[in-house]
């Protein structure tokens, strides 16, 4: 199998998936039309998506689904119909209460608002960024149900690292901390450590990599793009054109397969 | 008791989702019941691609038309679509069922994806091979899986199934193409049909 029989399975696995047919005189076309492998890929390509057709989820009777859900709506809590804040007295004595404490610390000076004594500046819990007007109270007098019902705070915005480059946010915004690919595979992820160019531990293959797993082309391509500005080599440039491909791009794909049919010489 | 309107409910002529989703906002359930119907098949069908057994997957699609009916106060037809709307709570209705299994490892996955009485080109295709493939579709990735299964299985367009997911259309074509590959891959593939 050579690098064309590549480049046409991975049309013929999309072409079968968006359901087109390849243009007759296309190079790919011909070239099927020649080789008895990738004539076999496409038959049995075609063959796995008439078996996945054939076979039938079944589905739920009508009747019964519509009764039951209206049973379980039917079953649901009555909404609570609450009265008016102000028309309890407790709450309406909370908010005067409220108001005047705000009213208090508006008297203080500007930027810094402190609940806990001054004395304690050690035990005190900062709840507010890590810089700037923060307003404080101590552990002890921060009530107990708001720590059960306030949602953890979010954590604090990373310090930019100076050299840094700005075009890296574009994918890695996208990744979930329980799925680094660093984490869980180091020692391929480091040996491209300390590229010159990304800055970054992880190569943009890698990244293209796997973002591809993940079935998130766009930003494949986007990886696997960054990776063949840094190494212009045919394999980076065939799975840019993969990812391309795969993402709807069929004019990059195309561009990047031929690309990569001019350095192979066919 | 279920409302029944006694003029003609503008939905009935303009019979758009939006229409059906303000009235169903407003208390009508014969409008909920005629959304229940147009979105029942696609949620029972991601509920069973996504988790692979009938049971949970029928309990799955139900709970989320509870969940979206006692939200529907909350949804504001001019600002978003309901069934993208919709679709997201039955994924994340999914999504917890998934969490609930103590094993999520999709080759563990139930295989009761299969419709019990085959169509005829089914019946073409040997029960035993049948089975082989759908466990191989079972131990797909679940990004791969859903929209195979949609597709192939359950009929919907590629344009159906990026609303349901959420996703674009080129992303599921992807999605397609990756699935068929490893399809290929693991299960061969010739002379299934
Ligand atoms: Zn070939």
């Amino acid at each position: 199998m050579n690098l064309v029989c590549i480049c046409v399975r991975s049309r013929l696995a999309a072409l079968a998936a968006s359901g087109t047919e390849m243009e007759p005189t296309s190079w790919a076309a011909r070239h099927v039309a020649a080789c008895p492998d990738c004539s076999r890929e496409r038959r049995a390509l075609a063959s796995l998506a008439g078996g996945l057709a054939s076979t039938r989820l079944p589905e739920p009777d009508e009747q019964e689904f519509a009764a039951a859900v209206w049973r379980k709506i039917d079953a649901l809590p009555a909404p609570v119909h609450r009265a008016a804040w102000w028309q309890s007295p407790g709450l309406l004595a909370a908010a005067a209460g409220a108001c005047a404490l705000a009213l208090w610390m508006a008297r203080e000076p500007a930027g810094v608002g402190v609940i806990a004594p001054p004395r304690a500046p050690a035990s005190t819990t900062r709840v507010g960024g890590p810089a700037g007007p923060v307003a404080s109270i101590s552990p002890a007098s921060r009530p107990k149900a708001d720590l059960l019902t306030t949602p953890p705070a979010a954590p604090a915005p990373r310090v930019r690292k100076p050299g840094v480059a700005k075009e890296r946010t574009p994918v890695i915004p996208k990744l979930r901390p329980g799925l680094n690919p660093a984490a869980a595979r180091p020692r391929r992820m480091l040996a491209s450590a300390g590229s010159a160019t990304t800055g970054s531990t992880v190569a943009w293959s890698d990244w293209g990599s796997y973002y591809e797993q993940k079935g998130d082309y766009r930003s494949a391509a986007y990886a696997y793009g960054m990776a063949h500005s840094e190494k212009r080599d045919p394999t980076t440039a065939f799975a840019y054109g993969r990812a391309s491909e795969a993402s709807g791009d069929l004019a990059s794909a195309m561009d990047r397969y031929a690309a990569v049919l001019e350095q192979d010489g066919g | 008791m279920h409302t029944i309107a006694v003029t003609r409910p503008h939905w009935q002529t303009e019979s758009d989702d939006r229409a059906l989703a303000a009235a169903a906002r407003d208390g009508d359930r014969s409008a909920y019941a005629v959304l229940m119907a147009r979105y029942r098949g696609m949620a029972f069908a991601y509920s069973l691609a996504a988790l692979g057994n009938r049971e949970e997957a029928e309990d799955a699609a139900q709970d989320a038309f509870v969940q979206a009916y006692a939200a529907m106060p909350r949804f504001d037809p001019d600002r978003a679509e309901w069934a993208a709307w919709f679709m997201r709570i039955v994924r994340n209705r999914c999504r917890d069922g998934l969490r609930r299994r103590s094993v999520r490892r999709p080759a563990e996955m139930p295989l009761e994806i299969m419709d019990e009485a085959p169509g005829p080109e089914a019946v073409a295709m040997a029960d035993s091979r049948r089975r082989v493939l759908m466990q191989a579709v079972a131990a797909l990735p679940e990004a791969q899986r859903v929209p195979l299964l949609l597709h192939y299985a359950a009929g919907k367009t590629r344009g159906e199934i990026a609303r349901a997911l959420g996703v674009p259309e080129s992303t599921i074509i992807g999605r397609l193409a990756g699935g068929l590959k490893t399809l290929r891959r693991r299960f061969g593939g010739e002379g299934l049909i």
